[in-house]
């Protein structure tokens, strides 16, 4: 949690502990070293999604990831061997359900990610954000991925290439992306108008803003929804919007609700369930996502 | 007919099991460190002994802040979080996130004290104060579910965070909760006797030379003060001050604040340091939150106090 | 010097009169009677006396203004015996009784033997020492009353207000309690006691104040004022009263009105 407010109040207090606790602190915060020390050893400034510029020292061997899209990132780019530990999420590729679980995505264990000793931990989004403070604060490194669209997609895997000291493998990995989508551009996609669904009950649309919006975008394909973000909406507007294509990625759940006659997409069984793992998770396999996507609305 | 305990053959039967308590609390966990090195482990010493001794102190400090207000308000249904505190702090937090997430826990801190802190300065009457108390309870509540609904993918933080939790505890943390619980311990404390007789009604204070008015504000304000920010660094957690003094009062057959308080200290922070023992271990590697399992081991213990009371209470 | 004065002292309870100009001065070793029926203010008179209430009008302790004194130290020369009392927690006898001696005690002088001593001494005074350890709330109505007088005799105030301290007891327990009080005062105090039945009060006080709808309707000796025209103006009962001290037997309602 983070302290601000204490350390407003107690400032006096945490500088004598701190004081007092110095001698355990062998691991630092990276961000008050002198970029002058240690010009022999390589190291890397890279600036992560929370914009904070994160120096590391050498290249991670010992990698903690917090999101099945950073697993995703880390294999692709050759370093699955330095992953020691997962999210219970994290399920490609098949090497990935080997390693260590440190929890799900917001109920972590720290003690476990601790006793781990990773020397970088990825975490993501913005949710985490508590246990990237503790964590620092306990001295590990954490750069934190949040990708808001297609090119911080490619961003990241752009970072996570310096990192690693295989930027060209990032490179190469980037450019594959992108052929990938501009061939799916060029497609003659009959229907350019969709809605994008995460659930039936409630209704919870993915809206603009976010990168499967943006996904979308890249392929010249109009995303109905109205409201930023991922939103719930009602039965009624599903209706007047009637999407002639709803592309669902809520898993198997399925509905029997009257909905069903009263929206065209169902009458015309453009109703495409797709896969999550390969559309909602920010990373390499995005692309297969779109492939998904292109398919179901040009079979 | 029923055998007590003598308050303070209790207290010294809590503080054995205390001492085993604490190493086992310390061995508990996903990561086994071996018992040789249970002393120097970093994750111990930084990570386990911080989260175990704010369980302690914040369970310590919901049991007596539970039985302050129990007495406060002559009713055996009174908890801490009663005045609105919960639903503020709830309101406070859920509010951050349509602002700026960081301020998460300052803004539940205010939205706790300082309505409830008004309420307790303006109202002249121990019904007054209740009455707008609840009612603030209810107003804060339903807004923060409004905002909760809106909070979209936030909600399972909230949710979460609601559900009270130790896993952040730093030595941070105890530094500044430590002195504000141990003042808190030590006034009431003090004034053991202005509680006893406030217990029996405004009248018998007053007849006892006690002025209900102004012990009741300064009871009130100190317990909602230190509630509020027990509540910000571990979410909400139930049962512990309603049912800890009334074990209490079980055991020892007695209510008296002068044996009450220093058993409340130590059975409220013992069971939540076992709450939260319990929360690591049942589904590990992940954890329930505390709250949770207080709430489910609470609940049965509470119907059974309350079944008792009926029995002979005329 | 009188331990209790009261000039022209007046209650309003939200724009109703509950008690109008009432005066009157208690001495060492007297036990003042306050009789009347119900919602005469006699309840009110006492709360007054203790400061329980706003009230306009002068009352002095031994000549000490009552509105410049603070609670502790009205507690400590006020005991007062209350009429109701609901405990909701456990409590032992002994404990209640020492909350008596609560004014006297403070953080920086807890409690010592002395003070337990009291508290022990008093239970025995009112033959309920035996009661001592018991929890109040598994006590008859009997008993805690005299754990309640118990408790304003720890308190060791001079003056004594107590609120119809027979009315759960049954005749024996009444007489003694009655024959205890004549005995505490005459030690050098002063009692005011609220008392619903009228031959006992017309038995064990000094003087009798007979309140009417606040105001007090006469006041003196009980062959003074338990004459069958007053019981029968305030009470609105016809009675027949003989004997010395007067003894009053009903004999029947007068008129419409409802009274006790």
């Amino acid at each position: 949690m983070r302290s601000h407010f204490l350390l407003l109040t107690i400032l006096l207090i945490s500088l004598i502990s701190a004081l007092a606790l110095n001698e355990e602190e062998s691991n630092n915060n990276g961000t008050k070293e002198s970029l002058l020390e240690n010009k022999a050893v390589q190291f890397v400034k890279i600036k992560d999604d929370l914009n904070r510029t994160i120096y590391l020292r050498g290249i991670p061997e010992r990698i903690v990831s917090l999101a099945p899209s950073n697993t995703e990132m880390l294999f692709a780019l050759g370093a699955g061997d330095k992953v020691v530990g997962v999210t219970s999420y994290c399920d490609y590729p098949p090497e990935a359900r080997e390693k260590e679980i440190v929890g799900g995505f917001l109920d972590l264990n720290l003690e476990k990610i601790v006793s781990l000793n990773p020397d970088l931990v990825l975490a993501f989004g913005d949710l985490q954000l508590e246990y990237v403070n503790r964590l620092e604060e306990l001295g590990f490194k954490v750069v934190v991925f949040n990708p808001k669209d297609l090119n911080g997609i490619y961003r990241n895997i752009l970072t996570l290439g310096k990192i690693l000291g295989r930027e060209e493998k990032a490179v190469e990995i980037i450019s594959e992306m992108k052929g990938e989508i501009t061939k799916l551009r060029k497609k003659e996609i009959k229907e350019r108008k969709v809605l994008v669904l995460l659930s039936w009950e409630p209704l919870y649309v993915v809206g603009k803003g976010t990168f499967l919006d943006n996904l979308l975008e890249e392929l010249g394909i109009e995303n109905l929804a109205e409201e930023k973000g991922y939103y719930v909406m009602s039965p009624e507007e599903l209706i007047s919007i009637d999407p002639p294509v709803i592309l669902f990625l809520g898993g198997r759940e399925t509905t029997e609700s009257p909905l069903r006659e009263k929206l065209t997409a169902f009458r015309e069984g453009k109703v495409f369930y797709l896969d999550p793992d390969l559309t909602t998770r920010p990373g390499p396999r995005i692309v297969l996502g779109a492939k998904e996507i292109a398919k179901a609305l040009d079979p | 007919m029923r055998r007590h305990l003598t308050p303070r053959l209790l207290f010294s039967l809590l503080c054995v099991f205390l001492a085993f308590l604490i190493p086992l609390s310390l061995y508990i966990g996903v990561v086994k460190i071996p018992l040789s090195s249970l002393f120097s482990s970093e994750i111990i010493i930084e990570m386990r002994a911080p989260r175990i001794t704010m369980a302690f102190l914040v369970g310590s400090s919901l049991a007596v802040a539970g039985a302050v207000v129990q007495g406060v308000f002559r009713n055996p249904l009174a908890e801490p979080y009663l005045l609105g505190i919960s639903s503020g702090a709830i309101l406070g937090y859920s509010l951050s996130f349509f602002f700026r997430e960081e301020l998460a826990i300052p803004l539940a801190f205010l939205f706790s004290t300082f309505p409830i802190s008004l309420i307790i300065l303006a109202s002249t009457s121990k019904e007054k104060t209740i009455l707008l108390g609840i009612s603030i309870s209810f107003l804060a509540s339903s807004m923060a579910s409004l905002l909760m609904y809106l909070s979209g993918e936030r909600l399972y933080k909230i949710f979460l965070w609601i559900m009270g939790c130790f896993h952040f505890s730093t030595w941070k943390q105890v530094l500044f909760f430590f002195p504000v619980c141990s003042s808190y311990f030590l006034l009431v404390s003090l004034f053991y006797r202005e509680l006893n007789s406030l217990q029996f009604g405004d009248e018998y204070a007053e007849q006892t030379g006690v002025d209900p008015t102004k012990y009741r504000k300064v009871f009130l304000l100190s317990s909602s003060f230190l509630v509020s920010v027990s509540v910000v660094f571990s979410g909400v957690i139930c049962f512990v001050g309603l049912v800890v003094p009334h074990l209490v009062r079980l055991l020892t057959g007695r209510g008296n604040y002068k044996y009450l308080i220093p058993n409340s200290i130590l059975l409220g922070g013992i069971l939540t340091l076992l709450a939260d023992d319990l929360s690591r271990l049942v589904l590990a590697p992940r954890e329930i939150p505390v709250g949770i399992v207080t709430s489910i081991t609470g609940s049965p213990i509470l119907i059974y106090l309350l079944w008792r009371e009926s029995k002979w209470h005329f | 010097m009188a331990l209790l004065n009261l000039m022209g002292v007046s209650v309003k309870y939200n724009s109703v009169e509950a008690l109008k100009e009432v005066s009157l001065s208690l001495t060492q070793g007297e036990i003042l009677g306050v009789i009347g029926p119900n919602g005469s203010g006699k309840s009110t008179l006492l709360k007054a006396i203790y400061k329980a209430l706003r009230f306009e009008g002068e009352i002095k302790i031994r000549n000490r203004d009552l509105l410049e004194m603070s609670r502790r130290e009205i507690a400590k020369h006020i005991s007062v015996v209350p009429q109701e009392f609901h405990p909701e927690f456990p409590f032992s006898a002994l404990e209640l009784v020492l909350t008596g001696r609560t004014p006297h005690l403070s953080p920086l002088r807890p409690e010592s033997e002395k003070d337990l001593r009291i508290a022990e001494e008093s239970l025995e005074e009112m033959g309920a020492i035996h009661l001592k350890d018991r929890d109040l709330r598994k006590m008859s109505g009997g008993e805690r009353q005299k754990v309640l007088i118990a408790r304003a005799l720890a308190q060791e105030g001079e003056i004594l207000l107590m609120d119809e301290p027979t009315s759960h007891l049954d005749m024996r327990n009444s007489i003694e309690t009655m024959e205890k009080i004549k005995e505490i005062v005459s030690r050098g105090k002063g009692a005011v006691v609220v008392m619903h039945d009228l031959n006992l009060a017309s038995r064990y006080c000094d003087k009798l104040l007979l309140l009417k709808e606040g105001i007090i309707h006469s006041m003196g000796r009980p062959k003074k004022v338990i004459t069958e025209e007053n019981i029968e103006e305030v009470y609105r009962v016809r009675v027949k009263v003989f004997g010395d001290p007067p003894i009053v037997v009903p004999l029947g309602v007068i008129g419409d009105e409802n009274q006790s």
